[in-house]
């Protein structure tokens, strides 16, 4: 019955966190394209080469979370031998691991903020006003 | 099946409903915030959009996460506090979090004006 209940967890919460992983980077770096024309002034071939880097960085680090905390600890003391133990521990895993992935979501949209106000100030740096006339007072 | 395994059945689907719902309706309604902040409607579209998946992500996985804190239940009437005390605590949340945001929006509205002017 434990094994194979616990094959059962293994067998939602694979496809539930690596389909959620899958939605979020595709969600993410659809939109994303938006912030890296901004910043790369609408240079097209780096600013996707840019976005793609981040989105295998966004997946190695998500895929990797997911499968790190996929094991189920089980003890004398911590029996897993009822629907109710499987849907706890389910629900533990996979809202730890959405949460997770929330923040994460949000990390990266405050890079792209970052990089977005970075890309402006250059501009105005490079950017020379012309010399205003004195008004000469008399 | 145990009272337990029934309170989650019937809390599981209906906090994720809410949550859903609400977020869905915040998205449509604070594109025009966002628009009105950024100036730019692609830039403003694609960060609704983000901040969405965003909203999602943190409040159903909350509102699931919450299943692990479920106290034992033995009857049908435990079975309504509990379920009834869970929703709450989540729609209370939602609450909150909401009036955040819409302080929020409003500085954030206020200081892009001032900088336009």
């Amino acid at each position: 019955m434990e094994n194979k209940l616990i094959i059962i967890a293994y067998c939602v919460y694979l496809p539930i966190a690596l389909g959620l992983t899958y939605y979020v980077a595709k969600t993410l770096f659809k939109n994303a394209k938006v912030f890296m024309l901004d910043i790369f002034h609408g240079k097209e071939n780096i600013a996707y080469a840019t976005n793609r880097l981040f989105e295998i960085g966004f997946y190695l680090m998500n895929l990797g979370f997911a499968l790190l905390i996929l094991k189920i600890n089980v003890s004398q003391y911590n029996p897993f031998e009822t629907y109710q133990k499987l849907i706890e521990t389910l629900s533990y895993k996979i809202g730890g691991f959405s949460i997770y992935l929330g923040v994460m979501l949000f990390l990266n949209l405050l890079l792209f903020f970052r990089g977005r106000r970075k890309s402006k100030q250059g501009d105005k740096k490079k950017f020379v006003p012309p010399i205003q006339p004195v008004a000469t007072q008399k | 099946m145990t009272y337990n395994t029934l309170s989650y059945i019937i809390y599981l689907p209906i906090a994720i409903y809410i949550t859903v719902i609400v977020g869905y309706k915040l998205y449509k309604n604070g594109l025009v915030y966002v628009e009105s902040i950024f100036g730019e409607v692609k830039l403003a579209q694609a960060i609704n959009k983000i901040l969405l998946v965003g909203y999602y992500l943190t409040n159903v996985g909350y509102a699931i996460i919450t299943v692990k804190d479920f106290k034992h239940v033995s009857n049908v009437f435990e079975l309504l506090n509990e379920v009834s005390l869970r929703l709450a605590s989540i729609v209370l949340i939602l609450a909150a979090l909401h009036y955040i945001n819409i302080i929020v929006l409003s500085f954030g509205r206020k200081s892009s004006i001032i900088k336009i002017n």
